[in-house]
């Protein structure tokens, strides 16, 4: 270089750096971080686990890795027992229940010691997001499993989700999934639509995760921010330097629903019972034709076969609260629909039932999440069907 | 990008004929395109609206026709270098002749987005031997920098922001302890946001072996509004000082224009910023701030509290650093929202 080009940048303490050294502390630094990572993938379990509650979940942009669900799952069960994954959202999750009183707890003393539950729900997703690809990992890895979800009429989703959708590319990209080829088929050609739309999430999130793959950053990431210190901040973790694991699951500030919503949301479930169910002639309620093919086009493109047979689908009811708001006809229609789709959920292989029909309003919380009376219905109704579930898998 | 390369096209031929008329026409035109993409909505709206707003009306639906959805990127940052390039050549100054060596001085893609304003003078024999004669002594300091930038921008930045965000809408329900707090960290945000891409910016370039001038030097160390601004967004200010204030008149005309000048530059300034209200309040505040900073001495009525900012070098850090800090309010938020926050921070609640 030229004295006077050299001499137009001010002398500094990086002057003194040797090139040869910095790249290569570069690339060394860029390797141990990578076998932190890779040695992060076996030890990123979370010990005296309950569930992701909201200050190690996606709500404080803290998303479990893979690894991190699967050995997770390792630390609290044994190989040779039966493990129910409880998937879903807020409503599985047991959104307004403290501790102390978690159905999911209450289900696994109930299931006994054959059995080990772990709730994996994420509050705000869809019924195939986060836990269920869990599942699925650990079928494919020879576990016996049982999954559970909750899910509302016509309520599924593109494969890799919606919140959590680099966590479906997490999985996958490590060869956690089970190899689905229709269901790779659909994510491929999402992807092709994307780029022509000029939307670029999936793409993005696919690309971040088969990079991962290799560096295992996010399982560093998730270690280090889990046990030693933190670096987003967020509303409700304003000491953000904190690890994670100082915060602790807190009840849910529950807020009673109001007139206006109730009826809101009877207006929106009454429309989206009216694309669904229609009555005919004879006053029977019968499906819209078509209506259905949604569902059963995702249900066929997200499940593969092997985890329909071993997934426990709940039609959860809302509140009376909000049937109470409809017209005699709606609430006839809402059970029609919900009947419905049990029996989709049936006719692709998937177990199904339908919660809540019979329960009361002091079986809420507010629209749709189940107080403590519920919960012990839910237990009873769900260990019924996990144990019926077991003998037909020959798990017992 | 078309109409950010028919102005540098125009820019460029126009440089070549080193005419003064075209030159002058070349700046109108330059000036013309940034007001028309990204104030003519204002002036529509905020400004035309006021005195006649069925016409302003009329007006704002044939802008929803002509307009792009958003203006051209970064066509403040090439105005402003267009501008600077045709009135060097104004002046006496050799074009470029190259129209490659043109273009990279237009689009060089470190500085595109957000700066540093570049000056061809300095910046051509940069590339030239930069380019040429890259050393890795250069690529190590500059990718230091660049790292350092995205430190300040995600780590610090971008957290901030989140906190700012978060709490922005609450800010007169805070206690008083974290009004004050909001305030200081609203401050740091920005710092560390504009810091951020500049380190990246001027660390990719020193990569490359090119030198772009420095954008910030420690601003909120200053104890003066005067150094404030030789310290924040130097390129900036420099381009204020040079295209604005001294064609106006500078320092030489007597206090009243130079008061005056100084003033119109800073409205032109927060203008720059942002095509709204609070940002033209937001260079006035500045341009008033650096008037009394320039006379305060002569102005009895604060005698006292001027003896104590020359000789206590604390006290001018603070007043500077809390005339820059209420001033941020002014820049982020719609004005009365500005000036319930700035009440709030003295305990005076709506």
């Amino acid at each position: 270089m030229t004295k006077s080009a050299q001499d137009q940048f001010e002398r500094s303490w990086m002057d003194s750096l040797s090139p040869a050294w910095f790249f290569s502390g570069i690339a060394i630094a860029f390797l141990v971080c990578c076998l932190l990572g890779f040695a992060c993938t076996f030890s990123s379990g979370i010990d005296h686990f309950h569930r992701f509650h909201r200050f190690i979940n996606h709500l404080t942009l803290y998303l479990p890795t893979a690894n991190q669900m699967i050995n997770t799952v390792k630390r609290s069960c044994n190989v040779d027992q039966i493990i129910v994954v409880v998937g879903g959202n807020s409503i599985l999750f047991g959104h307004g229940e403290t501790l102390e009183h978690l159905w999911t707890d209450s289900l696994r003393s109930r299931l006994g010691k054959q059995y080990c539950v772990v709730n994996y729900a994420f509050e705000g997703t869809f019924p195939f997001e986060g836990g269920y690809w869990a599942a699925e990992a650990l079928t494919k890895q020879g576990y016996k499993v049982i999954f559970i979800t909750d899910a509302e009429p016509d309520e599924v989703y593109i494969p890799p989700g919606n919140w959590l959708r680099s966590m479906f590319f997490n999985f996958r990209n490590r060869g956690l999934l089970i190899d689905y080829p229709l269901r790779n088929q659909q994510v491929e050609q999402f992807l092709k639509e994307e780029s022509v739309g000029h939307h670029y999430d999936f793409a993005e999130s696919d690309l971040a995760e088969k990079i991962d793959a290799y560096t295992n950053a996010s399982d560093l990431w998730n270690w280090i921010t889990y046990n030693f210190i933190g670096t987003i901040w967020t509303a409700d973790t304003p000491f953000f330097v904190l690890p994670r694991r100082c915060y602790k699951d807190v009840e849910d500030i529950v807020v009673p629903p109001t007139d206006t919503w109730l009826k809101q949301k009877a207006a929106e479930i009454a429309l989206a019972d009216s694309f669904l169910a229609s009555r005919e002639k004879g006053g029977n309620l019968v499906e819209v034709p078509h209506s259905w093919d949604r569902t059963e086009f995702f249900i066929e493109r997200t499940l593969p076969p092997i985890m329909r047979k071993r997934s426990i689908i709940l039609a959860t009811r809302y509140s009376p609260l909000v049937t109470n708001c409809m017209t005699a006809a709606e609430k006839k229609r809402n059970d029609a629909v919900y009947d419905m789709a049990v029996n989709h959920w049936k006719a692709a292989g998937c177990n199904a039932l339908v919660i809540g029909s019979d329960y009361t309003e002091v079986d809420y919380i507010d629209g749709n999440h189940f107080s403590l009376f519920a919960d012990q219905k839910l237990v009873d109704t769900v260990e019924r069907e996990v144990r019926d579930l077991s003998r037909r898998l020959g798990y017992e | 990008m078309a109409p950010i390369m028919v102005l540098c096209l125009i820019t460029y031929l126009i440089g070549r004929t080193c005419n003064r008329v075209l030159c002058s026409v070349g700046i109108f035109i330059c000036v013309a395109a940034l007001c028309f993409y990204k104030y003519s909505r204002f002036i529509a709206r905020d400004v035309l609206g006021y005195w006649d707003p069925h016409a302003a009306f009329i007006i704002d639906s044939a802008l929803d026709v002509l307009l792009p959805v958003t203006p051209p990127l970064a066509i403040s940052f090439f105005t402003f270098e267009f501008v600077h390039y045709l009135f060097e050549i104004r002046k006496g100054g050799t074009p470029i002749k190259s129209p490659l060596d043109f273009a990279q001085f237009a689009i060089f893609f470190p500085s595109l987005v957000s700066g540093p304003i570049k000056r061809y003078t300095q910046f051509l024999p940069s590339l030239r031997d930069g380019v040429l004669y890259t050393i890795p002594q250069n690529i190590v300091a500059g990718l230091l920098q660049v790292v350092f930038g995205f430190f300040q921008k995600v780590v610090l930045a971008d957290n901030l922001a989140s906190y700012v965000d978060s709490n922005g809408g609450f800010f007169t329900g805070l206690p008083l302890f974290e009004r004050w707090m909001f305030l200081v960290l609203l401050a740091l945000r920005i710092f560390f946001d504009f810091n951020g891409y500049s380190d990246i910016a001027i660390g990719l370039a020193r990569m490359l072996g090119i030198r772009l001038p420095p954008n910030f030097n420690w601003p909120y160390a200053a104890k003066s509004i005067r150094e404030f601004w030789q310290r924040w967004h130097i390129s900036l200010s420099s381009w204020i000082r040079d295209y604005i204030y001294i064609p106006l008149g500078g320092s030489k005309h007597g206090t009243v224009r130079k008061t005056l000048s100084a003033i119109l530059a800073f409205a032109l300034c927060g203008l720059w910023h942002g095509a709204a209200w609070n940002f033209v309040l937001w260079g006035l505040y500045h341009g008033f701030g650096l008037v009394i900073c320039n006379s305060y001495r002569s102005i009895p009525v604060i005698r006292n509290l001027s003896l104590l900012f020359d000789r206590s070098g604390f006290f001018a850090w603070l007043c500077t650093f809390l005339f820059v800090s209420f001033g941020w309010l002014l820049f982020f938020y719609p004005v009365p929202t500005a000036l319930e926050m700035f009440l709030s921070l003295f305990g005076v609640a709506k």
